[in-house]
């Protein structure tokens, strides 16, 4: 009995001096774990772990290390890590379409059932939810962000009566939101080197500002070019035919979209082609261009008089479509409008390594920031890269009004973003094993074509070639059965 | 066979020490030898031989078919899952990319030492007058070398903005003051045909110090009578120059060179960060091909490939380097 006083006495005096915790075990359950997190360098994305971690690791007693790498080099980190077995991270936030190296392989761990519960995955938008988060049946990660291109302007420019009117004399139709690329392009072009009042200054303004810097994110924006040229109504199969995976890259809707890709340089800064996304969210709010093509990003950065000299002068809609699209099928091109937005990048979603040894407390993690009341107050706050991809976000008009839109602003930012990812035309990205090294090779192919080096037809007849290399290493059949699924195709 | 003297066997001396002293010198560097042999020479040769392989992420298994219709997966070389094969070295002659790229690499070497030897030398000459602050400007001018390639990437990315660089509004200013009508624009880092030259330019800030930190050294070493010995003789500046200083230091220029000649080779981290290879293709070097072909196309075989044409350019050049220098360098009589 004196021993048993002995101990608990001694123990006692432990708990006082805090060499061992007061809270049970219970209560922070992941006390001394660490929990290794990989995504890209920036506010965006990465910002938002730096900046909640501390909430987590107050709950849980675990420490969250993150590691930021440059998106150009943030695959080749993951895919290496994997591959070699290295086993250094725990927790991915990365771009939903690399599931087909990641989830295929069975590099991440499949999602618990209670985690999804959790997160009220119910209330995430499917396309979210379901389309990019699974492989298969299973899925191996938790929606984090709902990425679709969209396309923002200066409504004070391009509703100014004066402004319409001599544009209409030049071109025989007024200035409005442009529905197709020509229209976009004309405006572009008559607005570029124009003086006009941004923020009570007159200064002359650029016609675009679009991502055009190789080994960035710039593809996704040739490629919301490309939908409205190559994008048959009807037919989901965009990238490759859903017979034989013959690559459509070189067909002549995408070339016509390289063209216009190229000839967009004419209307932007002449540093546009070494910019980002990173950088034409910088610019655009600065008030520099009237149009911009972003995800949905710039929405908040716009309001945000920190940031914006425009804050409720930009109007966002969906994306542009072709005056006319090539059908591949027929092998002709067919007249009239074509919107058909692009799902770009789909979004940013997080997985689990399979071979992680904390693997309870990335999910725990991984729920935390997937939460959401998490991705809410991140889809309203500006620069952390965070769209909405719930029904609650855009059901709840307050959320955006208490972040600073107006209400004519968030309700057109909700419908060009609920316009966009409910458009029956609209482009899923390409989601299948090798996607990061197809859309490396196209990157690397326009961004010869947008400096100049060679032609668009060129540019895209190479990368055609080597998306058939590609393609018939990674196996033809097999790569088409993921095709045909991700977009959803089946044989009549 | 009789001993010559009466120490014992393991003891005996030869020209290299007692066989005990030749025990202890391979105890002590067998380690040093294994880990050699671990970490540089094995992966030299494993990489040698994946070069002649087609080791690719994610290649589908090939397969045959027998005679009696089984389908049987080709289990490649040695059962290792992979194919010898001379196709990388084969495709290289058509690897559009790569020529670009190793025409870049080129080019950043010659111009890079080239810029480099040149300033850093005249720096080396200002900074081995005596002038009051030398100690202090001499710590200054090493201060670029000691930053990381990616900070100085980066401060060179926003030096070479064409809109709001202190470059472009030194530009501006200077338009403005000329009374030009179109302002003066120089496209640093968005035109093919200037953006290499750019990028010799971040490096060349970076590693300007380290030639003129080594070439200073050796202008000190160089006695003081011999200067006085030519100025006795009435030789001009210029002449103890060309004549006295530029000679003296050649061996140690075609170290310097030479360092800087193979570091420059295997510049990456400037291009990344400042045009990620472009514009187009304008300059990507072979290091960034090989890391990309590697790492985000998974053609290992391919980039191990590349690696060795890389090696066999650097000793192409280091050789022929180092012929000119002996055939440049005066002999000592003797």
């Amino acid at each position: 009995m004196r021993k048993v006083t002995v101990i608990l006495l001694l123990v006692a005096m432990l708990v006082a001096t805090g060499i061992v915790p007061a809270t049970a075990q219970g209560d922070r359950p992941f006390e001394g774990q660490t929990v290794v997190v990989v995504t890209q360098t920036g506010r965006a994305i990465g910002g938002p772990v730096e900046d909640h971690a501390p909430e987590w690791e107050e709950m849980t007693g675990a420490r969250v290390e993150l590691q930021q790498f440059a998106f150009g080099e943030l695959f080749e980190k993951i895919i290496t890590d994997f591959e070699t077995g290295a086993g250094d991270y725990d927790m991915l936030i990365f771009p939903a379409d690399w599931a087909g190296d990641f989830m295929a392989p069975g590099y991440l761990a499949e999602v618990p059932q209670e985690i999804l519960d959790e997160i009220d995955i119910d209330d995430v938008i499917p396309l979210y939810s379901q389309r990019i988060t699974a492989w298969g049946d299973t899925i191996y990660a938790l929606p984090y962000d709902g990425d679709a291109h969209m396309l923002y302007y200066r409504k004070d420019l391009i509703n100014n009566e004066e402004y319409s009117a001599e544009f209409e004399a030049e071109y025989g139709y007024p200035l409005g939101e442009p529905e197709t690329w020509s229209q976009y392009l004309d405006m572009a072009a008559w607005f570029n080197g124009r003086e006009v009042e941004t923020a009570g200054e007159m200064a002359p303004i650029y016609g675009v500002l679009e991502a055009q810097r190789r080994n960035a994110q710039s593809y996704w924006v040739f490629l919301s070019h490309a939908a409205g040229y190559g994008k048959i109504p009807g037919n989901p199969c965009f990238f490759f035919s859903c017979d034989d995976m013959t690559p459509q890259v070189n067909n002549p809707g995408w070339v016509r979209a390289l063209e216009e890709y190229v000839q967009v340089g004419q209307y932007g800064p002449p540093e546009m082609i070494n910019y980002d996304v990173a950088d034409t969210r910088i610019h655009f709010p600065a008030g520099e261009s009237v149009f911009n093509i972003d995800w949905g990003d710039v929405g908040p950065i716009s309001y945000n008089p920190d940031a914006s000299v425009v804050v409720g002068d930009v109007g966002f809609a969906p994306l542009p479509g072709g005056d006319e699209y090539w059908d591949y099928e027929a092998g002709e091109w067919v007249e009239g409008p074509n919107r058909a937005p692009f799902i770009a990048f789909g979004g940013w979603i997080i997985g689990v390594a399979a071979n992680s040894d904390v693997r309870d407390a990335a999910f725990d993690f991984a729920a935390f920031m997937a939460s959401p009341e998490m991705v809410q107050l991140l889809a309203v706050t500006p620069d952390t890269g965070i769209n909405p991809s719930r029904f609650s976000q855009f059901e709840n008009l307050d959320l955006w009004l208490d972040a600073g839109f107006d209400r004519e602003g968030a309700e057109d930012y909700l419908d060009a973003i609920l316009n966009t990812i409910n458009h029956p035309n609209a482009v899923l990205d390409l989601r299948i094993t090798g996607s990061a090294e197809y859309l490396q090779t196209l990157d690397v192919e326009i961004s010869r074509a947008v400096a100049g080096e060679i032609s668009a037809q060129e540019a895209l007849d190479n990368v055609a070639e080597q998306w058939d290399a590609i393609t018939d290493r990674l196996g033809r059949d097999s790569q088409l059965e993921q095709y045909r699924s991700a977009v959803g195709w089946s044989p009549e | 066979m009789q001993q010559s003297n009466a120490q014992p066997a393991y003891i005996e001396k030869t020209g290299n020490g007692t066989r005990e002293d030749r025990v202890m010198k391979q105890v002590f560097l067998t380690p040093a030898v294994a880990v050699l042999l671990l970490l540089s020479i094995f992966p030299l040769f494993w990489s040698l031989g994946i070069s002649f392989t087609d080791v690719q992420r994610g290649s589908a298994a090939a397969t045959t078919t027998t005679d009696d219709g089984t389908v049987v997966e080709d289990s490649g070389f040695l059962g290792l899952g992979f194919h010898a094969t001379l196709r990388n070295y084969a495709r290289m002659p058509e690897d559009e990319r790569l020529l670009t790229a190793a025409r870049n690499t080129l080019f950043y070497v010659l111009a890079g030492v080239t810029i480099q030897y040149i300033i850093g030398f005249g720096l080396a000459l200002v900074l081995h007058q005596p002038f009051r602050g030398r100690n202090i400007i001499r710590v200054i001018f090493l201060m670029p070398m000691m930053m990381t390639p990616v900070a100085v990437a980066y401060t060179g990315r926003m030096m070479f903005d064409t809109s709001i660089a202190p470059l472009a509004q030194l530009l501006r200013t200077i338009s403005h003051t000329l009374g030009l009508e179109r302002p003066l624009f120089i496209p640093w880092l968005t035109d093919g045909s200037v953006a290499p030259w750019t990028i010799v330019l971040i490096d060349s800030w970076q590693w300007i110090p380290f030639m003129t930190l080594i070439l200073l050294a050796g202008m000190q070493a160089i006695p003081e009578d011999i200067y006085e010995a030519a100025r006795v003789d009435g030789a001009s500046s210029w002449q103890i120059l060309r004549k006295i200083t530029f000679p003296i230091l050649l061996p140690i220029s075609a170290t310097v060179i030479l360092i800087r000649g193979l570091e420059i080779f295997k510049i990456i981290d400037v291009i990344v960060v400042t045009t990620g290879g472009g514009p187009g293709s304008a300059t990507e070097s072979l290091t960034m091909y090989i890391f990309k072909t590697a790492l985000t196309f998974g053609n290992y075989g391919y980039a191990a490939a590349i690696s060795y044409i890389l090696l066999i350019l650097v000793i192409i050049f280091a050789t022929i380097f180092l012929a000119a220098m002996r055939y440049l360098t005066p002999r000592t009589s003797g």
